[in-house]
């Protein structure tokens, strides 16, 4: 319901621009710079693993409609297309104590995490409406401000992971620790896959600030630069309704893997496993720069004189 | 006269020395050490030493009394080699911190003992599955592989031979 409402405020807009020719203007920008998708890391389950959330690329653009009520304050409506995205990172030693190998024995299963990465990758279709404040701050150069929200809608998602596992066993009574046996479950592989995100419509916050100068002599036509902050309020993934441990079972490795690692569970997005700290609520900040054509009133005629032009 | 001496003596030296060489030959070899039963076997392709009470620091295996190239490890394993039925007699050498050394009893694999019974993993007798709903999905006298359930996540509550009773969460 949210993205119909923005779409009718923005046509009532434009309708209340037409009928009694305050200012307007259509807006279009492109932007980039850092994005999350807002969720930590925690060890607490796995403490021989260091992981972290750093974050990724994150890119904008966005087409716009503006009404100015006067000289400082005016709205806008429009619709952006943005990209964010996580990459969650993992190294060290994962441990499963107290486990039973295919022989029957006890021991304690170790895998070493080299280099591993979860990387999820959102695009949304967003719906904003803002408030316009305007400053001049020299002769043809204005600083603005905007404050606004938008409605996301998911349109595109990418999930995938990677990086280089090394399994192995320690048998406490032997002191002993097995490795590169392979055919019982002890070996060293690169693994790697894709997923799909399950995501959701969000609510965001949004606030810009930048400057504006026309470029042509009747200043109808502007280019404004502007660092941007975005802030959604909701998890824009769906998380699971319980998060499953940390594993790295791997089904292309057969049967026989399966077997040998029966107490791992299947390799699951971080964002849906218990390492997850906080909400997948995706962040943005960055810089764009953007033109802005500035819509000439209607022409209003007095009723005295057709011919003369106000 | 003198000639006939001298050469006499030769002759004596000569056979002296053959009988000194000969006996060199035929001469035991030295006594052995004492062998410990500190090898054990595991599945069918592996043959490790003890180290519980962290005593050696490197090793040496020895197929047929001849040492194996690169077989330094704790255990003695190739990849895709079964040893078991195999007919070679293995032993190993295994070495402490000092230098001193200690010679591990000889025997074909099967000969060791197996380690798994002496470091037994828990056996389930019992595993019952639930889902996340608290509802039960099925229950087996051993645990399966791959229970054929849907999608998601379940809990096992397994019981091994002592009666005892523990978790698992697992995604399927």
């Amino acid at each position: 319901m949210k993205p119909i409402r923005f779409t009718i405020i923005g046509l009532l807009l434009f309708a209340a621009t037409s009928m009694y020719g305050l200012s307007s203007f259509f807006e279009v920008s492109v932007g980039g710079g850092w994005s999350s998708l807002g969720y930590g890391l925690t060890n607490a389950t796995q403490p021989g693993l260091t992981m972290s959330q750093g974050g990724s690329y994150g890119l904008g653009a966005h087409v716009g409609y503006g009404l100015q009520f006067n000289k400082y304050v005016g709205l806008g409506v429009g619709v952006d297309l943005s990209r964010y995205g996580a990459n969650a990172k993992m190294n060290g030693v994962a441990e499963w104590q107290g486990v039973r190998d295919t022989d029957g024995e006890l021991y304690n299963h170790l895998t070493t995490v080299h280099k591993w990465s979860d990387q999820q990758e959102l695009y949304m279709l967003e719906i904003p409406l803002a408030v316009y404040l305007r400053f001049p701050v020299a002769t043809d150069v204005r600083l603005y401000g905007q404050l606004g929200a938008k409605a996301c809608i998911p349109m595109m998602n990418k999930g995938s992971y990677g990086g280089i596992l090394s399994h192995e066993g320690f048998y406490e009574p032997w002191m002993m620790t097995l490795s590169n046996i392979p055919n019982h479950g002890f070996y060293t592989a690169s693994m790697e896959g894709k997923y799909e995100l399950k995501t959701k419509m969000t609510v965001a916050a949004f606030v810009k600030i930048g400057v504006e100068a026309p470029v042509d002599e009747l200043r109808h036509v502007w280019i404004f630069g502007a660092i941007y902050g975005t802030m959604h309020f909701m998890p824009a993934l769906e998380t699971a309704e319980t998060a499953v441990p940390l594993g790295w079972r791997n089904d292309t490795q057969g049967n026989e893997m399966r077997q040998a690692h029966y107490f791992m569970s299947d390799y699951a997005p971080v964002y849906n496993t218990q390492v997850l700290s906080g909400k997948p609520s995706p962040i943005a900040v960055g810089a764009e720069i953007g033109i802005r054509i500035r819509i000439p009133h209607p022409k209003r005629y007095r009723s005295h004189c057709m011919c003369e032009e106000e | 006269m003198k000639r006939n001496v001298i050469m006499a003596l030769m002759v004596t030296a000569l056979l002296a020395g053959v009988s000194v060489e000969m006996k060199a030959e035929v001469a035991p070899p030295p006594p052995r050490p004492e062998c410990k039963d500190i090898v054990y076997r595991k599945w069918n392709d592996l043959l490790f030493v003890d180290n519980g009470n962290e005593e050696y620091v490197s090793y040496q295996w020895y197929k047929n009394h001849t040492a194996i190239d690169g077989a330094t490890r704790q255990y003695l394993y190739t990849q895709g080699v079964v040893l078991e039925g195999d007919g070679n007699i293995y032993h190993a050498v295994a070495t402490r911190a000092d230098g001193s050394q200690v010679v591990s009893c000889e025997g074909l694999f099967e000969e060791f003992s197996a380690s798994a019974p002496l470091n037994p993993g828990k056996v389930v007798c019992k595993a019952v599955l639930y889902n996340f709903s608290g509802e039960k999905v099925g229950e087996w006298t051993e645990r399966p592989e791959q229970p054929a359930v849907s999608h998601g996540c379940y809990i096992w509550m397994l019981t091994d031979e002592k009666g005892n009773v523990w978790s698992e969460r697992v995604l399927y």
